[in-house]
């Protein structure tokens, strides 16, 4: 079975993240919502992609733009939250850490 | 597996005086009373709601730990402990509960796919 992971809290304020990375299968996808976009600049997200390049990885367009943080395309493909509600389709179970 | 036959994992990552915490066990029971397949899971700060000896009315707080003891009745005898987080807190595997199986990150995360609804607390 497939899990879409929401994140939603920022490693540099809690652990929640890296609980969610050890989690993670290579066939689910993680999306970075809120507070959860700061993660794309920490360390672990980094690291995690760098050893899972083929875990699907999304965040929030708007969530970023609104906490004014870059992500770089190639990390991370900016959604909106419609597609989100989409994505939950095409996995078999969330889980949200926060 | 029927469309009815939900497995479904209660995921703790809450410390033990903690309204999540409590929470997520009434959650448990809930489901158990309701004969939905349930396992409970306890990661990161969770794993501390499975120590021995902790006293909580010394704080004031009504000991739902006693609780877990009517799991069984429940037939919640799923429960799953995550090494990592243990180890990382310099926790023994002294628990108040029987039958938790203490797990690498990799079972445990195989373990959690392996339930269609996931409940973090």
């Amino acid at each position: 079975m497939t899990i879409l992971h929401l994140q939603r809290t920022s490693a540099f304020d809690k652990n929640d993240f890296a609980q969610c990375v050890l989690s993670i299968k290579p066939d689910d996808a993680l999306v970075l919502i809120d507070d959860g976009c700061y993660n794309a600049s920490h360390s672990l997200f980094i690291n995690f992609k760098k050893q899972n390049p083929t875990v699907a990885v999304f965040h929030i367009q708007e969530h970023a733009q609104a906490r004014a943080i870059e992500i770089n395309h190639d990390q991370s493909s900016p959604i909106t939250m419609a597609k989100l509600v989409e994505l939950t389709f095409q996995y078999n179970s969330t889980i949200t850490w926060q | 597996m029927s469309e009815s036959c939900k497995k479904i994992a209660i995921l703790n990552a809450s410390s033990t005086i903690n309204q999540a915490s409590k929470e997520a066990l009434d959650a448990a029971l809930i489901y158990g009373s309701y004969e939905q397949s349930t396992s409970l899971f306890f990661q990161g700060e969770g794993v501390r709601q499975l120590i021995s000896n902790q006293q909580l009315e010394t704080v004031h707080v009504k000991d739902y730990l006693k609780t877990m003891a009517a799991l069984a009745f429940y037939d919640i005898e799923n429960i799953y402990a995550c090494k990592a987080s243990l180890v990382e807190r310099g926790l023994a595997e002294g628990f108040h509960l029987d039958d938790v199986q203490v797990l690498s990150s990799d079972a445990f995360s195989d373990k959690l796919h392996q339930h269609n609804v996931i409940l973090r607390f």
